[in-house]
């Protein structure tokens, strides 16, 4: 899946399926796949807040360097 | 140039100014005035020594004096100052100091300042502040970065501070070190933070940043941590319109606790500490971390309630299948019992129609069978008279006879030939002749 979402895109997708649920918009058979969507950004947003991107870290040291 | 008298020898220039100095030390508009004047070449060390200047509109210097702060009143002075102001003593200040004129015959005119009156700075501080907010409010520019929209997680930081300043370090220490585990990427772009170069030089670093805005989320200007020193720096149109400009939200934590300069208008989010601005990124981001939470358990619940929901919904079909079950195959029976309790009247019904139509043949077969035979006999009838009419019995009766040769009838002469034994037939008997001729 995507792992390249924003996190403001994220976060709006999970709004967008709790109002699904909400407005019982959401049947039996939808409940699965929208419940692992759901856990897939929840995780992908947590992870972009306390999970370290060595990448970057690394490109901000370069330019610390530089700079 | 006056002649001078050849009896006179001349008084000493020590004299001619002891004299100077008497006049001057007995005027008493000299002593103790309140004037206005501008700081230079400031320089403290156990007395306070400075330059007063008063420059026109056009920014000539038109007066200029020496003066001093004594270290009996040095002490007071600047606490009396940056208590008001809440920064202390430098250079470029408008001050209205308590001044009194002394008269060296060495070191010639000075003044000595005795008191300050630092209302008069701050209300000329905030003029100046004042015309470049309107400046920057006519030319539309002052909310242009408080319109940028504030990122959700905040953690690719651009820093704007003084290399290896306290405040830096303070805020670095806690932002990485925030007890959420939120990690935050912090890159600084080294700036003087104090002094006449403060505007070009952060002015510098927001144009480096400008050059790597997709790495960053905003930019923090800090300058905190030990004395509190010059602001008026920051008091600046050019780097206020930088700020203004700048294509990220900008955060501004410059250790001023008493006032706001002229960028903390102008920025996205304006604290007063360097340790505020790393909090006011923590409680940023935190927010975002409960709301994931929040998310989380509103998804849950609703999980639950639709999983629930449904197993709801599936016993109550498990618990009524049997009774609507029971109710359908009562409902047939009762179907199948009127079926049956009807069939034998449908049966007589039915039977009865039959019986009828039957009949019905019968008595239309007894009709036609009758009428047929009447018919068949008149016609019988008919032949019968019909052969009857046309029997030879009946012609011999009405006197015709009939001749026959070797048993055949003779109804041509010419069949006939000489000597032929011809047998005539009466109604009763027959006579035999021969043919002659």
């Amino acid at each position: 899946m995507d792992n390249n979402i924003t996190y403001n895109n994220a976060i709006k997708e999970l709004e967008e399926i709790i109002a699904k649920m909400q407005n019982n918009q959401c049947s039996i058979d939808d409940l699965s796949t929208l419940t692992s969507r759901s856990l897939h950004l929840l995780t992908i947003c947590r992870e972009k807040l306390t999970k370290t991107d060595e990448e970057l870290k690394k490109i901000l040291a370069q330019l610390s360097d530089e700079e | 140039m006056e002649k001078a008298p050849q009896e006179t020898q001349g008084i000493s220039l020590y004299a001619f100014l002891t004299q100077l100095k008497q006049v001057i030390m007995t005027q008493p508009a000299l002593q103790s005035q309140w004037i206005v004047a501008e700081i230079s070449d400031l320089r403290i060390s156990r007395h306070g020594y400075m330059q007063l200047l008063e420059k026109d509109s056009a920014g000539n210097t038109v007066a200029t004096a020496r003066a001093t702060i004594w270290q009996n009143s040095l002490f007071h002075i600047l606490s009396k100052f940056s208590t008001t102001t809440g920064q202390d003593l430098a250079n470029g200040m408008k001050v209205m100091l308590n001044a009194s004129v002394n008269m060296s015959q060495q070191y010639g005119l000075s003044l000595n300042i005795t008191d300050i009156y630092p209302e008069y700075t701050l209300g000329d501080m905030q003029r100046i502040r004042r015309e470049i907010l309107n400046r920057l409010s006519r030319e539309g520019v002052i909310d242009m970065n408080k319109q940028l929209p504030l990122p959700l997680t905040p953690q690719r930081i651009a820093v704007i501070s003084a290399n290896g300043a306290a405040g830096y370090g303070d805020f670095c220490n806690q932002l990485h070190n925030n007890p959420f585990g939120i990690k935050f990427y912090t890159c600084l772009f080294a700036a003087t933070m104090q002094g006449q170069n403060t505007a070009p030089s952060v002015i510098n670093a927001l144009e480096r940043i400008n050059n790597h805005l997709h790495l960053f989320d905003l930019v923090v200007i800090i300058r905190g941590g030990g004395a509190t020193t010059d602001l008026n720096s920051f008091d600046n149109y050019d780097l206020a319109m930088n700020v203004a400009n700048c294509n990220l939200p900008v955060i501004t934590g410059i250790g001023h606790e008493r006032d706001v300069t002229v960028i903390d208008y102008v920025a996205a989010v304006c604290v007063k500490t360097p340790t505020a601005a790393a909090e006011w990124l923590i409680d940023r981001c935190h927010n975002s971390l409960l709301n994931i939470n929040e998310l989380q358990t509103a998804i849950a619940t609703l999980v639950n309630n639709t999983l629930s929901e449904e197993k709801q919904h599936l016993s109550f079909i498990a618990d009524n299948l049997p009774i609507l079950a029971r109710n359908i195959v009562e409902r047939s029976n009762m179907q199948l019992t009127h079926f049956m309790q009807q069939i034998p009247t449908i049966i007589s019904s039915r039977i009865a129609t039959a019986h009828m139509q039957l009949n019905n043949f019968a008595r239309n077969l007894a009709t036609a069978s009758a009428q047929c035979i009447k018919q068949e006999n008149m016609r019988l009838s008919n032949l019968t008279d019909k052969v009857n009419l046309l029997s030879p019995q009946n012609i011999l009766n009405r006197g015709y006879s009939i001749t026959t040769v070797n048993g055949h009838a003779v109804t041509n002469a010419a069949q006939l030939q000489p000597g032929d034994q011809m047998v005539t037939h009466f109604k009763e008997g027959k006579v035999t002749s021969t043919v002659n001729k």
